[in-house]
């Protein structure tokens, strides 16, 4: 049964540093996704948990044993490719029955392995077309029986929905989960995609250059990141710049003051101490819009108005000169217009506090 | 003033026709999209209007003006492929204003150009660094900074943000509409995205197998879809095929395959036909505790749940097999768990009805 464990990972490429001292363990049964931008290390760490590549410095475990230095198809693991990589000449059922025919399973497993695993990505009617006769889709659900196939344990997906349609990544993300869980596997997932990592893990690994920033459940690092990178990009939020004026006598409530004078009641475990420079986050829904002034609000005009299905999005600036986005229920939307001069409503239990970083916002929210 | 007329637009590749007889009108200053499944024809339009490829038949018209034997250069556009095709060995500032060189203009000309365009997409201060030492994003700006300083005042955009991360492409949407906008530029972006089709266009044209299936605003494109395969690619939406029973006033009844009366908005079709009825999943109601309405109300049982942060999806299978889906707001989803016993609720009045496809339900909703 796979758990895996990662030791003071450490990978250099010539003068680039790509994962540094990466300490990580994963549960057996365990869906973990590793999230983060482009370059952040995120392929080259599974690359050396699946022996693509050695590690500079540190080890990895896969059931207490070391596998470093064991080459890739002695780690016994299902790999699940961004670009699929199917063989082009080979029918479906050709591409899914490689790893049992190849391990010399013996006719008899070698049918009934295949079949029930296109049985499970719903591909077993297409068993006979090739890959240029199917959807994008299909041919990642082909992708993914083959790994199946394998009949390992572990399972790594890297990048697996990327080069799919947007509209086809949403169905497919269904079949992945449903399909690990049935089967107990351990899977790591690789992706850039947060939605598609909240959707899919039971934790996530969130990385940034080189390094861990965080690692949580979804519902933790969407609702109570511990800090403003995270914060950022795990679903969006706004930022507001300000110092702590007032702390009352329970200790969990503070007030902020924003730039042009403008204050803020805040309540939240992690409030700081009066005079401290911090930043406030929030996410979209958890703000409101009124015309009138009201408690706990600051005034601001919209900039901008974006329908999004079954909500509204407003860009609003403020007289703090922070924009913020704030969604609102189409069902309740008093359609606000551009240019409208209306009262930015906070939930002071739902905002998010942070010190103000030394090195600045921009550069602690960057993307790149 | 950058208007486009398309007039009866065929493309055809010997037997195969990838752009069937369309006629549209872009109206100057417009931000249109052209949004549709991988395969739909969407990248051949594009190459058709800035004159990479030549049409079967019909014409082209820009500004009034047929530009149906015009060279690419000729036709005042700007357009910015998926692949960005910088020059690699040219620096940020060599890229940009290598059209107004080639062009001839002057050196101071071409000065105040490069300036301004990069100075536009924040470039200015990377502008000595090659292709390869920018970030996914810096490249792309740098592509559009090139493409606009060809001085064109329509841009086509080839899927301009497909290469990058997906939290990058929340930002950059707003981006990219607000230069085309603040240039007072005509712009066509393509996409497979239907969320960014629906935030950052003025209208949406839906192409499928070459051909226009819907051209609305956002909001029209996402509440009054024009068949079930737009209802369910904007969007996701539950679908029930069965017969019309009776049209009365705003209200239809549908009795459907599996023998269960489904009360929908009113329609045109004849009673006696058959007919698919959809709800969006942003619209299906899921509840503990049964509704005090005694139509559209069914139970099950929740199979899997996606935590999305602002949402969450959960897959149901309804006592009568069919598994469905329902996207709930953060603050309602915390409530379930799979395995729950959950009742859902069709409203009537977001019930959308349409006469059942040719070939069926299954082969209209393929994204191919």
């Amino acid at each position: 049964m796979p758990e895996i464990t990662m030791k003071n990972i450490t990978k250099r490429f010539g003068k680039v540093t790509a994962c540094e001292d990466i300490d990580l363990t994963i549960k057996e049964g365990e869906y973990v996704t590793v999230l983060g931008p482009s370059g952040c290390g995120k392929t080259t760490l599974v690359k050396i948990l699946s022996g693509i590549w050695e590690p500079t410095d540190g080890d990895c475990f896969i059931d207490g044993k070391k596998v470093t230095g064991i080459p890739t198809f002695e780690r016994d693991l299902g790999y699940i490719f961004q670009n699929i990589a199917l063989f082009p000449h080979m029918t479906v059922w050709q591409n899914t029955s490689y790893a049992p025919i190849v391990k010399d399973r013996g006719q008899e497993v070698i049918e009934s392995t295949t079949t029930e695993n296109l049985e499970l990505v719903n591909l077993l009617q297409r068993k006979g077309f090739k890959p240029f006769e199917l959807s994008g889709g299909e041919q990642q659900k082909a992708g993914i029986a083959r790994a199946l196939c394998s009949g390992s344990k572990l399972l790594i997906l890297d990048e697996p929905l990327s080069a799919l349609d947007a509209r086809v990544r949403l169905d497919l993300r269904y079949d992945i989960k449903r399909l690990v869980k049935s089967k107990g596997l351990t899977a790591i997932h690789v992706t850039h995609d947060q939605e598609e990592a909240m959707s899919i893990s039971d934790r996530i690994v969130l990385m940034r250059a080189g390094r861990i920033v965080e690692v949580n459940t979804p519902e933790n690092l969407y609702n109570n990141p511990k800090n403003l990178f995270t914060a950022n990009f795990i679903g969006e939020a706004s930022f507001i710049e300000g110092r702590i004026v007032e702390n009352d006598d329970e200790g969990n409530c503070c007030t902020m003051k924003a730039r042009n004078g403008h204050k803020l009641k805040i309540k939240n475990d992690r409030c700081m101490m009066k005079g401290a420079g911090v930043v406030i986050a929030v996410r979209p829904e958890n703000l409101f819009i009124s015309r009138e002034a009201e408690k706990n609000s600051i005034p601001g005009v919209i900039e901008e108005k974006i329908f999004m299905g079954s909500f509204m999005r407003y860009r609003i600036m403020m007289a703090t000169d922070d924009l913020v986005q704030v969604e609102i229920a189409e069902a309740v939307d008093k359609t606000f217009n551009i240019g409208d001069n209306v009262n930015v409503i906070f939930r002071s239990e739902k905002l998010l506090v942070y010190p103000r970083p030394k090195e600045g916002l921009q550069e602690v929210l960057s993307l790149e | 003033m950058p208007e486009i007329r398309i007039t009866n637009l065929k493309k055809a590749f010997g037997d195969l026709v990838a752009i069937d007889d369309l006629t549209i009108d872009v109206k100057d200053g417009e931000y249109l999209t052209i949004l549709g499944p991988t395969g739909a024809g969407k990248t051949t339009l594009l190459r058709l209007i800035a004159g990479l490829t030549e049409q079967t038949s019909g014409s082209i018209f820009i500004d009034g003006e047929c530009v149906d034997d015009l060279p690419p250069e000729r036709r005042k556009v700007a357009f910015l492929s998926q692949s960005y095709s910088l020059f690699p060995h040219m620096d940020v500032w060599e890229n940009t204003t290598f059209g107004p060189i080639a062009r001839g203009w002057d050196p101071e000309q071409v000065e105040i150009v490069g300036r301004e365009m990069l100075e536009m997409v924040h470039l200015y201060e990377r502008k000595d660094a090659l292709p390869r030492e920018l970030s996914g994003g810096m490249q792309q700006r740098n592509a559009l900074a090139r493409a606009l300083s060809a001085d064109a005042k329509i841009l086509l955009l080839d899927e301009p943000l497909r290469a990058l991360d997906a939290r990058l492409r929340l930002d950059l949407r707003h981006e990219l509409k607000k230069l085309s906008k603040d240039m007072g530029m005509t712009a066509i972006h393509v996409t497979h995205d239907q969320e960014e089709a629906l935030t950052i266009s003025d209208r949406i044209l839906v192409l499928r197998d070459g051909r226009i299936i819907q051209s609305g605003t956002p909001k029209e494109i996402f509440n009054e879809p024009s068949g079930p395969f737009i209802h369910h690619f904007v969007g996701e939406a539950n679908f029930v095929s069965g017969v019309l029973k009776a049209v009365e006033g705003d209200r239809a009844v549908i009795t459907g395959d599996d023998g269960q009366d489904y009360h929908t908005q009113a329609t045109g079709i004849k009673p006696g036909s058959r007919v698919v009825t959809g709800i969006k999943t942003e619209f299906t109601l899921m509840t503990k505790d049964r509704w005090g309405v005694d139509i559209n109300n069914f139970t099950g049982q929740i199979e899997r749940i996606l935590f999305l942060g602002r949402f969450s999806d959960f897959e149901v299978k309804l006592d009568s097999g069919q598994m469905i889906h329902a996207r709930l707001p953060g603050y309602q989803a915390t409530k379930f768990r799979a395995g729950d016993r959950v009742n859902i609720h069709y409203s009537p009045e977001r019930m959308l009805v349409f006469p059942e496809p040719d070939g069926g339900l299954k082969k209209e909703l393929e994204m191919v």
